[in-house]
């Protein structure tokens, strides 16, 4: 199968490799049908590509400088931080409210509203201290309804205690030591558990098409992310000042530990609609990917290369192994991920008989789809100067315009139809199982939830997820018009077919952009989606705790602010605790 | 009257699901939900009329569909059967622009709306689609007077010019002319005569589309007489600044938009609560 690169992936392709490379790469990448399926796309691990590592190589490399600037907190957990963040010439703020703690688990659900343990604003430059002040005001009504805030700022950080482990460190720092080992890692690594990010014009927040094109977080999912950074950093300075504030002679969290700590995230299935309603997003992510992945596979075997997966796969796998969480049973239980990298990597080596990186991958399709799927992350990385230019399709792949064509033929609509969507238009939707189910907004803070047909309510109100049955209603209603007739007539006469028209005409083209499964099928399996989603944001150890619900880590292990500021060039990610280094390594 | 600052993004947002509450299909709601808040920046009080004219939008949405009969192949009438413009208004620029692109300038004239909701963000669709459009409406309900509103994608961006017909067509034939889209058949599509006068009748109105250009851009003549007798206006940048800072909205509006949003929300019951994401604390945490 040949592929069509989006104009800027080819162009970039051919500037960082040459055109002779670029079509052999195009050999290696993988079809639509073998990608887009629920299962491979919830094997996907997060790579370089993620929108985590890009906003943090971009951070390192350009020396982004965070600075607490006050820091006023209670013994019993009140406190109020305030940041100033300067990169590339632009400074701008953040500032944490911290509550004590009221005993209550929240796991950072919509429907827990505004009760939780912290809130943090990410503003788009300086504020003056009135409007510092308000900021914290609106943060104490703890109203989901009262709380408002304006285009000043990029969004709110609301975040969770970890109910078992936040309480032991500010103890052990009061007590004057260090956590004792093992404690952090057994929790997941993380103090602090963002509790959705609400930005993008939510509670009246700034628009993102409204960010300053020369922002730095002006990329997208950056404001999102760097919340969660300062969420991580936000824990540190918080657990540090409750235990000065208990003991002037309290220690300080170490680095070294420091460094360790992640900020926890626990997703839904609201994520899957947001995939649904934005395909090109998912275009853009994968073919970022696969292109990667494809230069990747088309690749020899050197020493260097070979030393360097053998490095990472070692890492992977001890990573893999310190994650020791109960999961469901559709998902490849992380020590045998861990036992799959280790063989891997002991197949691989000078002498082995692969001629090719893509050798290799086929080799490993003797294993699971996750350990193959950690493996393609693990390829990207060996090619750098490829995949961190292609990450530069990121936000133009993003701002793909989605409009009718009007002046489209009917017959030049059917066959864009008979063209990408095969796949859809031949599935067969007869059977209630293949609709048993539609997904909906509850009245408990509009959380995303899934009902059944008939049994449930509110189907007239149903969130869109199905894209298959919308691709064969446009097809069904497009058969009864003559060829010639615009699509502009069409539109009159049915505008409820304008997201399937509108769907169907700026797709054309993309690689990658509709997922191939039914979403409302009985069997379905919602947490699929959600660990992709993730995994493109940069997620690590996603563990689904039902079909419809998955937790992990972001930013694990990324450099202290301190360490940004100095401009480090260290390969942070898959760190392994501290006190558990030695262990776990041999 | 307390005005607050909501997001561009906030609207649509919650619009997808407020405009569903009021009758709104689901495959028609991403882009009403868009022109809706278009509007607001362009017009304002579209927020004000969810509230104010709810149950009359909502009767809107459940009446006959619209016809279309085109005369000639520069004119056509679309009977709105009683639904709002936000629902015709889309559908209208469709079909305006895809005529206007495959065989040239038309006029369609609109008749029988509820009202003119939607208008500017409707227009500046089909501008943004590189169609100049021209509408001629009703200036308000107490006024013989027509309005009307040229809108074109220039080289900076979408811009309209505005003017009333107080002085005839001359005006609107002079902003044409200004922007380039002069031609023999002008005077043709423009609304004349007796029988094509739209008359006092409520919500009616032309939309005129020219055939497709990349840019137009606005004569220096024109740029004189725009304090004097025309309005313009800059919808690119109204459109930038209103990303970038918000809109100022009666509170009472923005609260509206939302009690409509959630009446797409399913009640709550110990079945819905099992049927969420989570399922129990987490062992770790």
């Amino acid at each position: 199968m040949q592929f069509d690169l989006p104009p800027f992936v080819r162009d970039a392709a051919m500037e960082v490799i040459g055109a002779a490379s670029v079509e052999r790469m195009k050999r290696y990448m993988r079809p639509a049908e073998e990608v887009m399926r629920g299962p491979t796309m919830g094997s996907m691990k997060a790579s370089r590509v993620s929108f985590a590592y890009v906003l943090a190589r971009r951070m390192m490399e350009e020396r982004w400088c965070i600075t607490l600037e006050s820091c006023q907190c209670s013994a019993n957990g009140q406190g109020r931080l305030q940041y100033r963040i300067s990169a590339r010439g632009v400074d701008f703020s953040y500032i944490a409210r911290a509550y004590e703690w009221d005993g209550k688990e929240k796991v950072g659900r919509r429907s827990d509203g505004a009760n939780r343990d912290m809130f943090g604003a990410l503003f788009l430059g300086m504020p003056s201290p009135e409007r510092v002040e308000q900021e914290f005001a609106t943060f104490d009504l703890k109203s989901v309804e009262a709380m408002r805030t304006d285009s000043a700022v990029l969004g709110w950080t609301p975040a969770n205690r970890s109910a078992r482990i936040f309480d032991h460190v500010v103890e052990a720092l009061a007590a004057g030591h260090q956590p004792e080992p093992g404690l952090i890692g057994s929790a997941s690594g993380y103090l602090l558990r963002n509790g959705g990010f609400q930005g993008s014009g939510r509670n009246g927040s700034a628009a993102y098409p409204g960010i300053p094109h020369d922002h730095p977080l002006g990329h997208p999912f950056f404001a999102d992310l760097f919340g969660l950074y300062m969420v991580r950093q936000v824990s540190i300075d918080l657990v540090n000042a409750i235990a000065k504030a208990r003991n002037p002679n309290a220690v300080r969290l170490s680095d070294e530990i420091a460094s360790y700590l992640a900020v926890g995230n626990s997703s839904g299935q609201g994520m899957c609609v947001a995939l649904q309603r934005w395909p090109h997003w998912v275009s853009t992510w994968l073919t970022v990917r696969e292109v990667s992945l494809a230069y990747a596979k088309s690749m020899p075997l050197d020493t260097q290369s070979v030393q360097r997966l053998r490095e990472l796969l070692s890492r992977v796998a001890a990573y893999y192994d310190t994650v020791g969480v109960a999961t469901e049973d559709y998902v490849v239980p992380n020590k045998v991920i861990a036992a799959n990298l280790r063989t891997l990597r002991n197949g691989i080596n000078e002498t082995s008989e692969y001629l090719l990186w893509d050798d290799v991958a086929n080799a490993a399709k003797v294993f699971d789809l996750e350990t193959q799927e950690q493996l393609n992350s693990l390829l990207i990385d060996l090619y750098p100067s490829l995949s961190d230019r292609l990450a530069d399709y990121l936000p133009v792949g993003a701002a793909r315009e989605r409009d009718v064509q009007p002046e489209m033929s009917i017959g030049e609509l059917k066959s864009l139809l008979r063209r990408n969507y095969r796949w859809a238009l031949g599935y067969d939707m007869r059977q209630s199982k293949t609709r048993q189910h539609f997904w909906y907004h509850s009245v408990d803070n509009g959380e995303q939830r899934r009902g059944e047909r008939i049994i449930d309510p509110h189907e007239e109100f149903e969130s869109f997820i199905d894209h298959i049955g919308l691709i064969q209603r446009l097809s069904c209603v497009a058969a009864t018009y003559d060829h010639d007739i615009t699509v502009g007539d069409l539109m009159f006469a049915h505008p409820d077919l304008e997201m399937a028209v509108s769907r169907v005409q700026y797709l054309a083209g993309l690689p990658y952009a509709e997922i191939r499964d039914n979403l409302i099928h009985k069997d379905f399996i919602p947490a699929h989606l959600i660990r992709f989603f993730l995994a493109s944001l940069g997620i690590e150890c996603s563990t689904p705790l039902s079909i419809r619900y998955v937790r992990g880590v972001f930013f694990q292990g990324i450099p202290l602010p301190a360490e940004l500021a100095n401009g480090t060039d260290r390969d942070w990610r898959y760190p392994v605790e501290p006190a558990a280094q030695t262990e776990t390594l041999s | 009257m307390t005005n607050i600052s909501a997001a561009m993004s906030e609207i649509t947002r919650v619009a997808w699901w407020s405009l569903r509450a009021l009758g709104c299909p689901i495959g028609a709601v991403e882009r009403m939900a868009k022109v809706l808040a278009i509007s607001e920046v362009l017009e304002g009080e579209c927020l004000e009329a969810l509230r104010h004219d709810e149950g009359k939008l909502i009767e809107s949405f459940k009446a006959d569909e619209p016809q279309f009969v085109r005369k000639n192949v520069q004119y056509g009438i679309v009977d709105a059967s009683g639904r709002t413009f936000l629902d015709i208004g889309p559908r209208t620029v469709d079909l305006l622009t895809g005529i206007a692109k495959t065989s040239g300038a038309v006029r369609i004239r609109v008749r029988n709306a509820s009202d003119l909701l939607g208008l500017s963000g409707a227009c500046a669709l089909a501008a943004h689609r590189g169609i100049p459009v021209l509408s001629i409406a009703m200036d308000d309900r107490t006024s013989s007077q027509l309005r009307w509103t040229l809108y074109v994608n220039t080289p900076s961006g979408i811009q309209t010019v505005s003017g009333s017909t107080g002085d005839g067509q001359s005006a609107i034939l002079a902003t044409l002319r200004s922007a380039g889209i002069a031609s023999a058949s002008l005077t043709d599509l423009l609304p004349a005569g007796e029988q094509d006068e739209i008359g006092d009748e409520p919500f009616a109105l032309d939309l005129i589309g020219f055939a497709p250009r990349e840019t137009c851009e606005f004569g220096a003549d024109l740029a004189n007489r725009a304090n004097a007798e025309l309005h313009w206006t800059d919808v690119s940048a109204a459109l930038r600044d209103a990303y970038a800072n918000g809109i100022s909205v009666e509170a009472s509006n923005l609260k509206f938009l939302y009690e409509l949003e959630t009446r797409a929300w399913a009640p709550s019951s110990e079945r819905s609560r099992l049927q969420a994401g989570f399922g129990a604390p987490s062992p770790a945490s």
